[in-house]
């Protein structure tokens, strides 16, 4: 494959290792976005991708080339920051010509292909504006602008948007996904919004403690999780996770009994079961589940909270106090204390072994390398 | 400045007032006067001040100042800027090598021109002894002299390398990560990044240089030089001190000062306007 790969990478800041041995593939063309919280290595592993920290082991090619003897500017990657990065001292023309001229692009030839790249993000108004004197969106519209000059195949882009407010952030990643697609990039994405990471990403990866997770198509991973550390990690509310209590052939989950066919397998005390709070339905609700459910509670509402397109409801079930999340129609009306009858669907349970933690479902890959 | 914070800048406008702007009119108005602090000021106008003109040890002192600043400036600006650039570096070496350049301007400024009076001397110092004579023969003419307090001078920049090694730490790293991103070289990161970002502090320093050279004159002319040979390190601080104080005549050094004073505020004037046509490169 001649896109990304990237096998074995550690990045070590003194004596704490921040990336552990990262495996990553990514297919020429691809959108790959890398969630995680801070500190999770994130931003390190775009460093070391692009050269600006030596990794203490491991390998990164790309089109088929290492990249790793290579100094950064011979990398031919552009990279965008959260900080947008831009030369405050500089006008958005002096910012966008500036990789140009450090290539040894005459003075009239750069600001002609700054020009060009300014007119294609709408930037040309801005063009005499000193950089100071930008807003965020325009900020990093005039860094995006560097990246597209910068000609590079490779893109890293390290929470471009995550210092924006809602609406632009949510403009800024279309025009972002369409020069994505235009120019052919290959684009590593790191961010720590679930939504955005979930929304953009062709593939998927979950990075904890510099190590993935899981990486994959975003659906997969967010409907499959490998492991219940990548169940816990994405999803808000996340994940209900529980055991199997009962034993094989008879397992019951939160009291409910489970069809014998379900982890018939398994000894007893090994298993455990997780449901996403959208696969649990209130029943009589507007959101009619997609199919009949086998498994059914009595909750009370302990909680509401209003998130616009829905009301996430916190529950407590009736029968054995446990908690449980779930949403439903916002016109529903829900108030703490009232009383609903759950259901869902024991095909939609995910089920870990209690032990090593890891799905207990074949075919769900956790490593970034391709198979 | 806002209007409902002025009343905290109060202290500094009055004492600037006090010791530097009313010293400062005074002069000016002494300098139309003769007086020699025993008998009572005399009104001569303006001719104290037309006098100056015609004086050539004023005319002397006026061509050397002008040399001084002219050479010692950018060469104290160019050297601080180096060692601050070098100094930033957070290596071992580069925190161990700001004592020895602070060094200078902690000493009291007499024992920095007494060690280079030592350094210096034609007949007993180091240079001399190390040196032969026909090579050190040069510290005893005209341009070895001024030369001499020119590096003395120079030397002195320990707080200028403080200022700018300061303001090149404030320079986010980010800025040249994204000139090693696009394959830039050092002197492209130099010129594109680092001196447009010291821009303001250099021209703030550029413009104080200006007095201060003058002003840190004195002694060297003072102790090393004694202004010679031949006057060729006499400079106007130092022209105006002896006036007033060797010669008792204090109105026309009031008048060689306020010359000296509109000298440098013309000297300014023209340093804020080369300040002002300087754009960061495109």
């Amino acid at each position: 494959m001649a896109g990304l790969q990237i096998r074995g990478l550690c990045v070590d800041y003194g004596t704490r290792r921040v990336i552990d041995g990262l495996d990553l593939d990514a297919q020429p063309g691809a959108f790959v976005a890398l969630l995680g919280e801070s500190g999770s290595g994130k931003s390190s592993l775009l460093r070391a991708i692009a050269g600006l920290q030596a990794p203490a082991a491991g390998s990164v090619h790309f089109g088929g080339q290492a990249l790793d003897p290579l100094p950064p500017g011979r990398r031919e990657i552009a990279m965008v920051f959260q900080d947008h990065a831009l030369l405050p001292q500089l006008d958005v023309i002096g910012n966008l010509t500036l990789g140009l001229r450090a290539r040894g692009v005459g003075a009239a030839e750069a600001t002609r292909q700054a020009t060009a790249a300014a007119q294609r993000l709408g930037l040309e108004p801005l063009l005499a504006r000193r950089a100071s004197t930008l807003s965020g969106g325009e900020a990093q519209r005039v860094a995006l602008g560097r990246a597209l000059l910068r000609q590079a195949k490779l893109v890293l882009m390290d929470e471009p948007l995550s210092a924006l407010d809602a609406p632009l952030r949510a403009r800024l990643r279309e025009e972002l996904l369409a020069l994505h697609r235009e120019q052919g990039w290959t684009t590593l994405y790191v961010t720590h919004d679930q939504a955005e990471a979930l929304a953009m990403g062709d593939q998927l990866g979950l990075l904890e403690g510099g190590r993935l997770l899981q990486y994959g198509p975003p659906a997969q991973v967010y409907s499959r999780p490998a492991s219940l550390a990548a169940a816990r990690f994405l999803g808000q509310p996340p994940m209900a996770i529980h055991p199997l209590e009962g034993e094989p052939g008879a397992w019951r989950w939160l009291g409910q009994p489970l069809p014998g066919t379900l982890a018939a397998d398994q000894p007893p005390g090994r298993v455990l079961a997780g449901l996403r709070p959208e696969a649990l339905h209130v029943q009589g609700s507007r959101w009619q589940p997609p199919r009949p459910p086998d498994l059914q509670w009595q909750a009370r509402v302990t909680g509401v909270e209003n998130a616009g397109e829905s009301l996430r409801l916190r529950l407590r079930l009736e029968v054995d106090g446990q908690r449980l999340d779930a949403r439903d129609a916002p016109e529903a009306g829900h108030a703490a204390g009232d009383t609903l009858q759950l259901g869902a669907h024991s095909a939609d349970l995910r089920l870990f072994d209690a032990d090593s933690g890891q799905a207990l479902e074949p075919d769900i890959t956790t490593s970034g390398a391709a198979a | 400045m806002r209007a409902g914070g002025a009343h905290y800048a109060l202290p500094a406008l009055a004492g600037t007032l006090l010791l530097l702007l009313l010293p400062m009119l005074a002069t000016l108005a002494l300098a139309l006067f003769r007086f020699d602090s025993l008998s009572a000021p005399q009104w001569v106008g303006l001719e104290q001040l037309r006098a100056l003109a015609a004086d050539p040890l004023y005319r002397q002192a006026l061509h050397n100042s002008l040399l001084l600043v002219a050479l010692a400036v950018p060469l104290r600006l160019g050297l601080a800027l180096l060692l601050g650039l070098l100094l930033a570096r957070r290596e071992p070496l580069a925190q161990a090598a700001l004592a020895p350049v602070l060094l200078p301007v902690v000493l009291p400024g007499i024992v920095w021109a007494l060690a280079w009076l030592w350094l210096l001397s034609p007949s007993h110092g180091p240079l001399a002894t190390w040196l032969d004579r026909d090579t050190t023969a040069w510290l005893l003419s005209a341009p070895g002299a001024r030369l001499s307090v020119i590096l003395v001078l120079t030397l002195l920049v320990g707080e200028l390398v403080l200022i700018l090694r300061a303001a090149r730490r404030l320079i986010p790293q980010r800025h040249y990560e994204v000139c090693a991103l696009e394959g830039a070289s050092p002197f492209f990161a130099l010129r594109r990044v680092t001196l447009p970002a010291l821009r303001p502090v250099l021209g703030l320093l550029a413009l104080r240089d200006l007095a201060l050279c003058l002003q840190l004159s004195f002694l060297p002319a003072l102790i090393i030089t004694k202004t010679g040979p031949q006057f060729a390190t006499l400079y106007l601080p130092y022209y105006g001190w002896q006036n007033a104080f060797e010669y008792l005549r204090f109105g026309y050094a009031a008048a060689v000062n306020s010359a000296l004073v509109l000298l440098v505020l013309a000297g300014l004037a023209g340093q804020l306007w080369l300040l002002r046509r300087w754009q960061p490169p495109r």
